[in-house]
Formats: C-alpha cells, structure tokens, sequence
C-alpha cells in the first residue's frame, strides 16, 4: 500500500514501452472510471437529501463499475511489479538468485492468470447466453465480461513479460525515462 | 491424507513460497487453487472461477478502497500535511520535544483523512523533518516519531485494512469505524506522552522551538479548515449513519480533489498521475483479495479452522491466553508480512477459535474489539525490525540520519504501544464506548 509508481524505470525494448503504455491507459481508463462512480455517488446522495430523488439501485452500478475498474487497474500493477513480496529471507542473496526468484513468481501468476482468462472468456459467453440482469436495474451483467477478460489477457502478457526479463538477468531495464 | 493435513501442509507451502519471494498474492492463489484441487478436483475449480472474479470484485463494499486510495492521493497533493503541522506546531511547539509533538499531530490529522500509513508517514516526514532539523532534534527523536505517527494513518479512520477486516468477519464497516476512533486518539496522545517522557530523560535530543501568539495560532488553526470539513463531512457523516461508507469515501474524493485543484495547485498532468497511483495502490490490495478468496475457499472446504477451532476450545486455555497467544503470533508475522496480507491470511484463520471464546460480549462487540486489537498489533509490524516499511520511508526522507539510529528511536514508541494494547485488551469499553455511545 506504498506509492509505488516509481519502483521500476521505463523498459529499454520497444515490447515493454508498449505493454507499459497499454496497461498505464487501462490503468488511467480505470480511475477515470472510478472517480466517474465517485460522482455519480455524490450526485446520488445529493438527490436523496435535497430533492428525496436519489439515482435508483446507484449501488449496482458502483458494484459493476468497481469490478471492471479494479480489473483495468492489474497488468499496470504487474508492469511495476508493485506487487507485495516478502523480502526479508532472501535479501543476502545475489541480485541473480532474487531475479530468478521473480521470475518463478512471474511464471506461476502467468499459468493462474492465463487460466482466468481462459474461463473469464467462457463465463463471458455462458453470462451472454443466461442474460443474467442485476435485481434493481436490471443491467445485463455480461456487458462487464469483455474488459474484465480483457484486463487478464493484458495482465498474462505482462507476466510473461516481467518473466522473460528477470530471467534474463537482474533489472536489464534501461535508464530512468 | 486428511483434509486438516492437506490445509496444513497448504499451509506451510505458503510459507516456503512467500519467502521464495513470491509475491503473496500469488503464493495464496497458488496453494489455494492446488488445495481445493486436491480435496474437490478440477472440474469445481474450472466452473467457480468461470465467474468468481466478478463476483468477488463486484463489491459495493469493496469499492470503497480505490475511493479512499483516491482521496488520499489527491490529499497528498493539495499541501494539506503543512498546514496541519504548522497549526500543530504553533500550540505545541514551544515545549519540550514539542516539534516533534507537533509531527505526531499532523500525522494525527492527516491520518484522518488518508487510510494508508506509508502515505501518511511519507507526507508528513516530508514536511517536518526538514522542521525538526532546523530546530536541532536528534536524528532518533525526529525519525522515530514520524515513523510511529506514520501508523496513526491506518488506525484513525478511514482506514482500508479495517474495512478488509469487517468484510472478512463480516462486521458493519461504520461500527469499526466508530471502535477505532477512541484508540487512535489514545495512540496519539501515547505517542505525545511518550515524547515528553523521552525529552525529561535526554533533554538535548528535543529543544524547545519558538512560542506563537494567541493569534498566530487562531490564524493556523483556521488555516486547516479542509482537514476539517473533509474529516467531519466524510467521517462524522458516515459516524453518524448519513452516509454508507462508500457514499462517504466518495465525497472525500471528490472533495479533496477540488482542494488539490485551488489550494496545492492540481492539473491534468498531476490528476492523472494521482489516478495512476490509486490504482496501482488499489491492484496490489485487490490481488491480495482475490488471492485470499481462492486460499479461503480450500481452507474452508477442508473444514480446518472449525477443527483448529475445536480443539483450541476443548485445549482447556482459558479465552485471556489464547489472544495473547494470538497477539504475539501477529507481532511475530508482522516482523516480515504486510499488514493486509496478514489480515486475509490470517483471520479466517483465527475469527473461528475467536469467536468461540467467552470473553463476556455479544458477538458484535467482539468483532469490533478483536478487530482493533488486531489492527494495531499488525500495524505494529510497520515500525519493527527487520522490514518496518514506516522506519524505512522516514529514515531515507531524513539525510545523515543513520538506520539503526531510526530503529533505536522508534523503540519507546514501540513500547507505548504495548502499553495501549494492554490497555485496549484491559479495558474492552474504551473501543466499544463510541460505537455503543452512536448505536
């Protein structure tokens, strides 16, 4: 839970700028969408209070919103490798040893992150075919699906990524900007 | 092999993993997906997570974290943290060790508008450190006491990992909320007395600073009105039942938005970069989470905390011992894991043998008190060596000012601690006073 936009330096090679940028603006895509929420919240709450017209079953389309949101939020996560380790055992060892290290860890989300995607595209189709809607609104949830599987497909690519470079060798990534 | 000795060895794996340096998230997802593998096979698992993503983020409670995150990105930005010290410091400032006091303050403050202590620590550090220099204050003083006040960040409410916790155990968040306010309060005024006390015995390490007027002093205050009205819209409103929390954290947001765009000068370039941040802060919490879902669903197919649960229960310990047991594994794990972490693994974990103890309070209260303590043991983890993230933010803000003369300033702090805690166990009404107070 640090500020962690400053963990890694901009990657040297031309497929890391472009997988940095892809999830950097899903990223962006996600917080727009967060604050967008935050608004209509307020505007909700506002209506309730003023003119007793609140926007009606706002909380579905927060819950809605926030999963897609969140998912936008992961390969940008992965791109820093902002993820939370436990650094305390291994920080005698060579910058190699840890490197490899990272790479494992890199490797396994890759196979868990690949599967999710895998299934998040057959929930998409199945959600599609059952129509199923939210109690209030009455939101086709699958209109959710597509982003979400979307944000896991870009975050696998980002794993195999950050894998393939702490293969190679400890921060192979180029200078600072 | 029995259910309860794969969730045990699924457990130890975890361990072997995390220390591996793979990340926690991934180390849970990987044992949790194993395990429920073993115990029900593949197929389960293949439906589950067709759609357990979505659901588990579809979350109206979840969502708000990246709300709070948001809020404190943009508090960051709108130059709120000097403007709390500077009032903080025009009271306090004329004691002993009162610059120092006046950091503990503002970290107060500002923790009452930001859920994270890192970014509370970091924020603050930055302001008065170069202060507490200017007036002479011993490298271990100064470090040590920002390093602790950073830790007020989580405690004084918002706070993302109370709310974490009241979903896991399923509590209300505002009734957490309300528990932790008298603690955080008592944890700041620790800290102050813990400075006064440290002063008394080494007078040097905290000179006295200059003493304000009346009006200098009515002019800082007033100067903090954002803090203010933010704390006492957002919180008070969500204290008060006004608001849901995610109604409440919204406000904040957007209110603390518009003071970074007019008083700390906030454009499109900066909002965006504070977007970013958010989100990356948001991912790793929710990469835990949906780590802990997997790992929480093997550990409750193998039925393995009902057993530990059971047998705690039948072990004859009385309730006062297994808590302090349970303190004392906390502030042991807290040496190496995060705070959040801890919390997931953990407490489905312990909420089970918990909350089949009598400690004499209905089970609402218990979540509430159990709750608080946890927070602050875990937290404690935050200042402790070897990784006490809090330690190393202030200490590489503060120039010339040597590690292992952080460590050592952050020792009484440390103790004043364990003191509240003590307290806090002690006396289970100074937490559920508040909350039964607005009931």
């Amino acid at each position: 839970m640090s500020d962690v936009t400053t963990l890694v330096s901009r990657p040297a090679d031309p497929v890391g700028r472009v997988l940095l940028s892809i999830s950097y603006w899903l990223a962006v895509a996600g917080g727009v969408l967060m604050a967008g929420l935050a608004t209509m919240v307020i505007v909700s709450v506002l209506g309730r209070a003023l003119f007793s017209a609140p926007i009606y079953g706002d909380f579905e389309m927060v819950a809605m919103g926030n999963a897609v949101g969140v998912s936008l939020f992961l390969p940008y996560c992965q791109m820093k490798k902002a993820n939370v380790v436990v650094d305390l055992f291994l920080s005698w060892a060579p910058e190699k040893v840890q490197s490899r290290l990272d790479g494992v860890g890199s490797l396994i989300l890759l196979a868990i992150s690949a599967m999710l995607t895998w299934r998040l595209w057959v929930g998409t189709f199945e959600m599609h075919e059952v129509h199923e809607t939210t109690m209030i609104l009455g939101i086709t949830i699958w209109w959710a699906f597509p982003p979400i599987t979307l944000s896991f497909a870009v975050l696998t690519l980002a794993c195999l990524y950050t894998a393939v470079n702490e293969f190679k060798g400890p921060r192979t990534q180029g200078p600072a900007q | 092999m029995t259910s309860f000795e794969i969730a045990s060895s699924g457990l130890a794996i975890l361990f072997v993993l995390m220390m591996l340096r793979v990340p926690v998230a991934v180390a849970m997802m990987t044992v949790g997906i194993g395990g429920y593998v073993i115990i029900a096979g593949w197929l389960p698992l293949l439906s589950y997570t067709k759609t357990s993503v979505y659901w588990k983020f579809a979350s109206y409670d979840l969502s708000v974290i990246p709300m709070f995150l948001l809020m404190g990105q943009f508090a960051i930005q709108a130059g709120l943290s000097r403007s709390l010290f500077t009032a903080a410091n025009t009271f306090l400032g004329h004691r002993k060790g009162g610059v120092a006091m006046a950091a503990v303050g503002g970290c107060a403050g500002f923790g009452a508008i930001c859920g994270s202590s890192l970014a509370t620590a970091a924020t603050m550090g930055q302001v008065a450190l170069p202060e507490l220099k200017r007036y002479n204050y011993s490298g271990a003083l100064a470090t040590g006491a920002l390093a602790a006040g950073g830790t007020l960040g989580i405690l004084i409410p918002p706070s993302v990992v109370l709310v974490i916790f009241a979903i896991v155990v399923e509590a209300n968040i505002i009734s957490m909320f309300q528990a932790a306010f008298v603690p955080g309060i008592l944890a700041a005024l620790g800290y102050i007395l813990t400075i006064a006390i440290y002063v008394r015995i080494r007078p040097d390490a905290g000179p006295v600073g200059p003493r304000s007027s009346g009006k200098e002093r009515a002019r800082a205050f007033f100067e903090t009105w954002p803090v203010m009205l933010i704390f006492i819209v957002v919180i008070g409103g969500i204290y008060l039942g006004l608001f849901t929390p995610t109604e409440g954290a919204a406000f904040g947001a957007m209110g603390t938005l518009v003071i970074a765009v007019w008083k700390g000068g906030l454009r499109f370039q900066g909002f965006i970069e504070c977007v970013v941040s958010a989100a990356a802060a948001s991912a790793m919490i929710f990469m835990v989470l949906l780590g802990a879902d997997f790992f929480n669903s093997f550990l409750a197919l193998s039925r393995m905390p009902a057993e530990l649960a059971d047998m705690i229960q039948s072990s004859g310990l009385s309730p006062l011992s297994i808590l302090l047991i349970i303190v004392v594994i906390y502030l042991v794990l807290g040496c190496f894991m995060d705070s959040l972490a801890m919390i997931l693994l953990t407490v489905p974990i312990f909420w089970p043998v918990v909350s089949g103890l009598d400690f004499g309070m209905p089970e609402d209260d218990l979540k509430m008190w159990f709750g608080i303590i946890s927070l602050i043991v875990v937290e404690v983890g935050l200042i402790t060596p070897p990784v006490g993230l809090n330690v190393f933010i202030i200490n590489s803000l503060a120039q010339g000012t040597r590690m292992k003369e952080t460590f050592i300033g952050v020792m009484p702090f440390l103790a004043s601690d364990m003191v509240r805690v003590g307290l806090l166990i002690g006396f289970p009404t100074l937490t559920l006073w508040l909350p039964h107070l607005l009931k």
